[in-house]
């Protein structure tokens, strides 16, 4: 297939999922609304997280201090300085990307294993530093957002979080914009930069590209992006707390990248509503969940090795980003 | 002909080992040089230091008139010197296209038409036809060739070649020796070789390293007649007639 045409097809894979999503919430009850919009915003954070991992080869154990970053920087501003929706979000995305740059800046210097336990370490801190201001944070109990905050104007309209419509909404907004940010960033001269570190840095660096510095980039636009879900999740559910700043939500993103596809577009969107109703359903069943998605994952790394779609991208279509 | 590079006392020391050990060396613009000397000579050594790979310990290095001792690799490879490795280092889970694509989106040159300077750069060491095969999966010698291609795709001003005829077929390497000849019609080319059929098919001046100096320097000629060299090569032949 030539490149234009794939390039069109794939254009409309992904605005036909975008378009699916939109549709589901005349037919979902009340309950899986709510539970698409937290899988659209992990979404969002699994995608930043694979820009970093799945394209660029870097495998980060500390993403959850970056989606905390926003939850902080959104929730914290709201309820200590009363600041408005779209101000306090702004300023989690931001905050997430300063904090990218600057962990970035450090944690760079080091490649492979010592990269893993860099960014696990400052996630850490950054749960440690979270509790350590419990006056502020209200540590693991956590900040409960003013219902007075819930709702905000913008360009004319009033919007209230509190509305679940809204919120799906909002979350698929912007779940379809951080898509189209990644395909815009991976495909191109971009993309096929960050491949090239991903598969052997040193040749890139003799090629004349200052990989530091693209990594840096990346760093920065994936903490932003994992910030961005932060922010919104603390300001749609109204609730920020450490838990959310824990290894947990650091392993997270990964699972979902590697059961979705590692390197795809679309992998970590499917592999966080796969994953999220897969504990879903199951706890239903048992209380061993954890044991069912832990099969699930052995027989993945088994038979999918390189993830759903990424499966699918080296059996039928490699021209799928 | 005007001067490309020289390097000023250059020392690289590895503990203490002295890899490079003071080499004072100037390449003219537009000839074939090449760089020849026994294994552990410090010539893989030497040119990392030019292209950056390695910094140098002491002394310093001077492309078109400007120092870069300094400079990061990544900037030399814009300034315009390429280096292609002696270990083949390509990418080897892209396609054959993309590996050129990769070296030839260079900063410096227009982005638009990256995409073609890949293809002439492919055309050129007659890798076109495998452009869309997958580069891990190429015989050997293409993948050498490639590794050539992705240095042309760079359009350097310097082409440092890392024995680029290693492992390649007697065949192989007579249009290997070709393809330089054309390359060097547009860029200096400095080669590390241990064939000396193609260093003196190829090479205008010769430099020889040894214990990380520089023996000798001129024509091939020169050098065969060489005595330094050849007791560098040989051994003394007095010693041998005592024994």
């Amino acid at each position: 297939m030539d490149s234009k045409n794939s390039q069109i097809l794939s254009l409309g894979i992904h605005a036909a999922v975008v378009i699916s999503f939109y549709a589901l919430q005349y037919v979902l009850p009340e309950y899986h609304l709510l539970a698409l919009t937290r899988i659209m915003l992990l979404a969002i954070f699994a995608l930043g997280f694979n820009l970093l991992f799945g394209y660029t080869g870097l495998l980060s154990l500390g993403h959850a201090m970056f989606f905390a970053a926003g939850m902080y920087g959104a929730g914290l501003t709201v309820y200590h300085f009363g600041w408005s929706v779209p101000g306090a979000f702004l300023f989690g995305v931001v905050c997430g990307a300063i904090l990218g740059f600057v962990i970035g800046m450090i944690a760079l210097r080091t490649t492979g294993v010592a990269f893993m336990i860099v960014t696990l370490m400052f996630a850490k801190v950054s749960y440690l530093v979270i509790v350590y201001f419990t006056t502020y944070t209200r540590g693991d109990e956590g900040l409960v957002m003013p219902a007075e905050f819930r709702g905000f104007e913008l360009l004319g309209m009033s919007i209230s979080l509190t509305d679940s419509v809204t919120r799906y909404n909002l979350a698929l907004l912007l779940l379809t914009l951080t898509m189209l940010i990644v395909f815009l960033l991976v495909r191109g001269r971009f993309g096929r930069a960050l491949v090239a570190i991903r598969e052997n840095e040193s040749r890139t660096r003799m090629l004349g590209y200052n990989t530091f510095a693209i990594k840096l980039k990346v760093l920065t636009a994936s903490a932003a992006l994992s910030a961005m879900a932060g922010s919104a999740y603390a300001l749609m559910f109204a609730y920020i707390g450490s838990s959310f700043a824990t290894i947990q939500y650091s392993i997270d993103p990964l699972l979902y990248t590697l059961l979705g596809g590692a390197g795809t577009v679309l992998g970590p969107v499917f592999g966080t509503f796969s994953m999220f109703y897969l504990i879903d359903i199951a706890s239903e069943y048992t209380s061993a969940y954890l044991l069912v998605t832990g099969i699930v994952l052995v027989l993945l790394i088994l038979y999918f090795p390189k993830g759903v779609f990424g499966a699918i991208r080296q059996k039928y279509c490699r021209w799928l980003p | 002909m005007t001067t490309l590079l020289t390097t000023r006392q250059l020392v690289k020391r590895f503990g203490g080992l002295n890899a490079v050990a003071g080499v004072d060396f100037t390449l003219e613009k537009g000839e074939i040089h090449a760089l020849i000397g026994p294994n552990g000579a410090g010539k893989t050594t030497f040119v990392s230091l030019l292209c950056g790979r390695l910094e140098a310990t002491e002394g310093s290095i001077f492309f078109k008139g400007k120092e870069i001792t300094e400079m990061p690799a990544w900037k030399r490879v814009r300034a315009g010197i390429a280096y292609t490795f002696q270990i083949t280092s390509i990418y080897s889970n892209l396609t054959v296209f993309q590996n050129a694509a990769i070296a030839a989106q260079h900063a410096n040159k227009p982005a638009d038409d990256a995409e073609q300077r890949a293809k002439t750069a492919l055309e050129k060491v007659g890798l076109a036809a495998y452009a869309s095969h997958e580069a891990g999966s190429l015989a050997y010698g293409h993948q050498r060739v490639l590794e050539v291609a992705m240095g042309i795709a760079l359009e350097p001003e310097l082409l440092i070649l890392d024995e680029p005829t290693q492992g390649l077929s007697d065949l192989e390497i007579e249009q290997f020796c070709g393809l330089i000849r054309e390359i060097n019609q547009q860029t200096t080319v400095l080669l590390i070789e241990h064939n000396m059929q193609v260093v003196m098919s190829l090479a205008r001046q010769i430099s020889v390293m040894d214990q990380g100096l520089l023996l000798a320097q001129g024509t091939p000629d020169e050098i065969q007649a060489n005595a330094a060299v050849q007791s560098a090569y040989l051994g003394t032949i007095d010693e041998e007639n005592v024994a």
